[in-house]
């Protein structure tokens, strides 16, 4: 899908891409550009089009309410260690009824209901998609994050995270020779995109590294995006209830110091 | 906040930005004999190496790339180091000597981006024809 300028989801032609299309993929939260995307719209447009709506919501269920019934979407699914969870797992939700619909498409060990030499039944759902002894550890852990960010409070997650990116947009805007990619603060959360001068990424990921500054450097796995906005790669700091405002002053003069070692105004 | 690795003022040095800013021997050959393009899909970067070939020796060459100072000025830094060179001399060269060359640390996760434009060096000299003399 085509964005606008300031990398928001362009809609105009939306009902020409939908037109024929069985499924309609998209992202609640850009990991790139911050974009926080209308879900409950595009599933109606999807569902409309007749499409079924695949929601990626790695970014949005970390931080802020996500309610899938408000959303009205067909599929949903995020990951466990966006969410100060273990890696290696994370949640697929579907509609019950497409669910029921689908047949198993791994065979082991707890999916079967009846087997027989000529025939077998396979259990309910969810069962039935998961074959195998399932990651208990990581399940149990990521249920302890769950509880952790519902007692913190999603509204209370979000508007502190919200908080910290206008802190952020406002001082990292104000310096010379930084350009941060996606829209203003009303349309995006607290992922943020930048590139300063003509220093790559990764150099500018190196740097700060050694400042004690943790950031991810690279195409963000959307090379696509990255050829439109004509930048091999971005550097992003990704804000999140760990983080406070005077890291974003440390942010700050750890690019000021990249700007010196690559003699940037 | 300072640790036990070299400063940063080290891993960037001068001739590093200005192997970076100004890349020796870039650009392109008008029909080389040999040429390879690659690139480190992690990190986006990018080098083109040309070669031109005269009785087994590299008579010159030229590279094209975008991505990191690492990248950039590592293989900005081979291409000096090659030109005139003999294609016995450099199946030679390898990680050290391209480490060397750069004279600054570099972390594990660099490494790749030091090493792209050997990499694609010796896959265009490795496609290329055999010459009589080797």
């Amino acid at each position: 899908m085509p964005i606008t300028s300031d990398g928001r989801l362009d809609l105009s032609h939306l009902d020409e891409l939908l037109s024929g299309a069985k499924l309609f993929a998209f992202t609640a939260v850009s990991n790139t550009l911050g974009t926080v995307n209308p879900v409950q719209h595009l599933s109606a447009r999807a569902r409309s089009a007749g499409a079924i709506s695949v929601v990626d919501a790695c970014q949005a269920v970390p931080r802020m309410p996500v309610d899938v019934t408000q959303w009205q979407c067909d599929f949903m699914a995020f990951s466990s260690h966006k969410m100060l969870g273990p890696t290696g797992i994370g949640v697929l939700w579907g509609r019950k009824e497409l669910l029921d619909a689908m047949p198993p498409f791994l065979a082991g060990g707890g999916m079967i209901n009846v087997v027989r030499y000529d025939s077998s039944t396979y259990a309910d759902v969810p069962a039935r998609f998961e074959a195998g002894t399932p990651a208990i550890a990581e399940a149990v852990g990521l249920g302890v994050a769950v509880d952790y960010l519902s007692a913190i409070g999603m509204e209370r997650v979000h508007a502190y995270e919200s908080q910290l990116a206008r802190i952020a947009l406002e001082k990292l805007g104000a310096l010379k020779n930084v350009t941060i990619y996606g829209p203003g603060l009303e349309h995006r959360t607290g992922v943020i995109s930048l590139t300063v001068g003509d220093i790559h990424a990764h150099d500018l990921a190196s740097i700060l590294d050694r400042e004690g500054i943790c950031v991810r450097a690279g195409h963000h796995c959307n090379q696509p995006l990255m050829e439109k906005l004509g930048v091999p790669a971005t550097t992003r700091a990704s804000f999140y209830i760990y983080n406070t405002p005077l890291e974003i002053d440390q942010l700050v003069a750890g690019i000021e110091s990249a700007k010196r070692i690559f003699k940037i105004a | 906040m300072q640790n036990d690795f070299a400063g940063m003022d080290e891993l960037y040095r001068d001739f590093i930005l200005d192997h970076y800013r100004n890349p020796r021997n870039a650009g392109t050959l008008e029909k080389p004999d040999a040429t390879f393009e690659d690139n480190n899909p992690m990190c986006g970067d990018k080098i083109r190496m040309d070669v031109k070939l005269r009785d087994g020796v590299v008579e010159d060459i030229k590279f094209r790339g975008r991505g990191c100072a690492i990248s950039q000025a590592s293989a900005s830094l081979l291409t000096e180091a090659v030109k005139g060179k003999s294609l016995r001399e450099i199946a030679a060269v390898g990680k050290e000597q391209v480490l060397e060359n750069l004279g600054i640390p570099i972390s594990a996760a660099r490494l790749k981006c030091a090493l792209l434009g050997l990499k694609v060096l010796k896959t265009a000299l490795a496609v290329t024809k055999p010459s009589e003399d080797l």
